[in-house]
């Protein structure tokens, strides 16, 4: 029902569900794979490697790879797509979620999780997890591009999930979007997304980062405790532009921050009367200490324990 | 006219001068000394009002040098900023909370549904001539209107101004705070953005709460049920009428008191019981509280011209089953706020009648918390069988009992009032929102007992050093010790030596 991402190629998923050895023909981004990094290939195989033949074998193997630096197994030609995708799986993401995304004790099932929720996690670089204790919080995204899609494209496989909606936010209904925004989002991402608590040690991330095919994407999975909403593809669509308007609006106040709230202004109120404090020591009378006043500075004036004295 | 007359320092009359006794002032004059047009106009008034001696007794009021008596100054001049920002905005704000099409130039809004009000607070914003920076300066200066009272509030307390002869001063000024802080909740209310309704729905639940009368009381004040259409009407009359009202004739009668029991003052060179030692306000304290006065609003303006504040356009208008976050009242509410987010989830029946939960935090707490402050005057002379008049102030070593209190009392409003952020501090700090209510509540029992117990014995020592020094007639301790070390590694203090 929703539209695909163009960064996903829509053939891909026909195709994925071929196991990871398949020897299909190589894929329309094969230029791309070929950027790849001989570093990052070789820690791929050492890892597949490592994780499908075993220690004894993976310790043989990974000499082999190390000097011949082929992907995959069979005679150096390149890997497939979605056999990158199951190497980057068992190399980055099996160790918790489990062969074919059954979940293990650190991590959950994620058979279902489908092309949007892998692609959220894996785009705003929430997984792969430095430990399984780590909170999921936005990062730096550990794969480039083309290993995400592959990534996505073979998690997918796994399961029955959402795939990646196609957020349109040109033309969008802005109106609709901030209508959408205040009722179901501002809740706990704030008003103009700057995030906040949610109770339970959870944290409504702020929205500043967020581009539309990840609002789109958290909108239709939930992501942890978040829950799912079922739009339509246009209302996905405003809400993506209005968080997009919330990152560039104009503020005709002056200086603001996302976190914009009474909290914000309460301390700034403070540091105001601090500087009105300032300004009156500065406008006041300073004596030197211990001397006599100046006396044509003073005035005695009697106070209600002398009532009728000194008034003139 | 006047000052010639009666040479400064000459103690004249006490009791009004009838105006039987300005005669010689009005014998003609002769051709040297023929009257300035400007004598001729007071001189007209004068002969009609009689007020020369008044206005010459008020020309002689001492203001003390200190700064920290400038405080209420700033208060009072954030209150004139107040009124005149105020006045701008209630010709463009419509209190009516019917709803109608929102058609102004802000386009991400066009065609919602709003509440009147809300639409004539964008089209205040956005349309007219400098109405978001009257918008800005107003609630940026009723933030720091409250800073100011609180921090004269505190250089009255900790220095014992308080005490006789000016208790009812105190009380008035503290009637003066309360009525502050009714005008930011009700102007905190009128916008009707998504915020200031979750303010009202709040103080309509703390109301309710109230045992027996509660809910007469709620809907009394709502006119209904919560939410209601006639709530911005009444508002609006007791932020810009009611309360306006009351504040001004309170400012009055807390300056006329002031200004007939006169100024206290710090001790130091010639200050006296029985006088006063500073400025007279003409011609000297006039022109710092006229430049402070201009000085307070161009920071006020400053900051508002280049911070923003409440963007009403963000945060929507108001719909009751929606809500926001962080969602915050204004500085000087959140300690309300903070109590009722620590207080406890418990509800006990007590002889049949059910105490709602916010019923303790949100009411009886603050109830006593102010009843204290508001009587301590009274409670400070019965615990000491002080009740002497007092005109020179003490600095705050010199009453542990009193300053360790009064920091125990800080101590516990600024808790709360951080408590009211606390999901926002909860994010900073990276921690679980339940852990930091739970510190806050710990917090709350320990750190007044822990800070009176610091704060007593800092001033206490301060004042027996004080005391020691005066009674051995020793000189003030050098602010270092000093140390000789000796042949055999040891120190000796040089000062006990000699």
């Amino acid at each position: 029902m929703f539209r695909l991402a163009s960064q996903t190629n829509p053939e891909m998923h026909d195709r994925l569900p071929a196991p990871p050895t398949g020897n299909a023909p190589a894929p329309a981004s094969a230029p791309a794979q070929r950027r790849a990094a001989p570093v990052r290939r070789l820690l791929v195989a050492y890892g597949s490697l490592l994780l499908i033949g075993g220690l004894g074998l993976g310790a043989v193997a990974s000499v082999v790879g190390a000097a011949s630096a082929p992907l995959g197994q069979v005679g150096g030609q390149a890997v497939t797509e979605a056999g990158r995708g199951a190497n980057l799986y068992l190399t980055s993401c099996a160790a918790c979620h489990g062969v074919q995304g059954a979940g293990t004790a650190n991590g959950p099932d994620i058979r279902n999780a489908g092309a949007a929720l892998t692609d959220f996690m894996l785009r705003t670089g929430r997984m792969p997890l430095a430990d399984p204790g780590a909170p999921a919080v936005r990062g730096t995204p550990a794969f480039s591009d083309a290993d995400r899609q592959a990534l996505v494209a073979y998690v997918a496989s796994f399961g029955q999930g959402p795939a990646i909606p196609n957020v349109v936010t040109s033309g969008a209904d802005l109106r609709a979007g901030l209508e959408l925004f205040t009722s179901n989002c501002a809740a706990c991402h704030g008003p103009a997304g700057g995030g906040g608590a949610v109770g339970g040690g959870f944290v409504a991330p702020a929205l500043t980062q967020a581009d539309a095919t990840t609002v789109g994407e958290a909108v239709i999975t939930g992501p942890g405790p978040m829950p799912r909403f079922s739009f339509s593809p246009d209302q996905i669509d405003s809400l993506a532009a209005y968080v997009a308007y919330l990152r560039n609006a104009p503020h005709p106040g002056g200086a603001t921050s996302p976190e914009v709230g009474p909290v914000t202004e309460g301390f700034i109120a403070g540091l105001t009367l601090l500087a009105l404090l300032l300004v009156a020591r500065w406008v006041a009378v300073r004596r030197e200490t211990g001397g006599e006043p100046l006396s044509a500075e003073v005035a005695d004036d009697s106070t209600a324990s002398d009532p009728e004295g000194g008034r003139g | 006219m006047a000052d010639g007359q009666q040479p400064a320092g000459a103690s004249g009359p006490g009791a009004p001068v009838p105006a039987e006794s300005n005669a010689p002032e009005r014998v003609p004059a002769t051709e040297s000394e023929r009257p300035t047009e400007l004598e001729r106009v007071v001189s007209w008034f004068d002969t009609r009002l009689g007020l020369a001696t008044t206005a010459r007794v008020a020309m002689r009021k001492v203001f003390p040098d200190h700064w920290s008596f400038l405080l209420g100054e700033v208060a009072l001049f954030a209150f004139v900023i107040l009124v005149l920002t105020g006045t701008y905005l209630t010709l463009f704000y419509t209190p009516d909370g019917r709803q109608v099409t929102y058609q102004g130039p802000y386009q991400t809004l066009q065609g919602a549904s709003v509440s009147a009000a809300y639409a004539s607070v964008m089209r205040l914003s956005f349309e007219v001539e400098a109405g978001l920076l009257m918008r800005q300066v107003h609630h940026w200066t009723a933030l720091v209107f409250l800073g100011a009272i609180a921090a004269h509030l505190a250089r009255i307390f900790f220095t014992g101004a308080f005490r006789r002869p000016r208790e009812v001063n105190y009380l008035v000024g503290i009637g003066l705070l309360l009525l502050a802080l009714g005008e930011g909740i009700t102007g905190y209310s009128l916008p009707d953005d998504l915020l200031s309704g979750t303010g009202l729905r709040i103080i309509d639940s703390v109301i309710l709460s109230v045992p027996f009368v509660g809910p007469w009381v709620a809907s009394l004040f709502f006119g209904g049920t919560f939410p209601t259409v006639g709530i911005l009407s009444r508002l609006f009359v007791f932020h810009v009428m009611l309360l306006p009202g009351l504040l001004i004739g309170g400012v009055t009668v807390h300056l006329l008191v002031l200004w007939l029991q006169k100024h206290t003052q710090y001790r130091g060179p010639g200050a006296r019981e029985g006088n006063v030692v500073g400025l007279p306000f003409w011609p000297g304290q006039v022109f710092r509280s006229a430049g402070l006065f201009f000085l307070t609003a161009a920071v006020m303006t400053l900051v508002a011209g280049l911070i923003q504040i409440n963007p009403v356009w963000l945060y929507g208008p108001y719909v009751p089953y929606v809500a926001t976050v962080p969602a915050q009242p204004d500085w000087y509410v959140g300690w309300l706020e903070g109590a009722l987010r620590l207080g406890l989830p418990i509800e006990p029946t007590i002889l049949g009648v059910t105490i709602p939960s916010p019923f303790v935090p949100g009411v009886l707490i603050p109830g006593i918390l102010v009843g204290i402050l508001a009587l301590w005057p009274f409670l400070e002379a019965r615990l000491t069988h002080d009740r002497a008049e007092h005109n020179l102030l003490d600095p705050p070593w010199r009453t542990p009992i009193r300053t360790a209190t009064g920091a125990a009392g800080v101590a516990v409003f600024l808790l709360l009032t951080l408590a009211g952020g606390n999901d926002v501090l909860a994010v900073m700090l990276d921690m679980p929102v339940e852990s930091v209510t739970m510190a806050f509540r710990v917090l709350l029992i320990v750190a007044p007992v822990v800070t009176w117990l610091v704060v007593y014995r800092m001033a206490r020592d301060v004042r027996d050093g004080y005391e020691r020094r005066a009674r051995t007639g020793t000189k003030p301790e050098p602010p270092a010790v000093l140390l000789v070390r000796g042949a055999s590694g040891g120190f000796r203090d040089m000062e006990n030596e000699s």
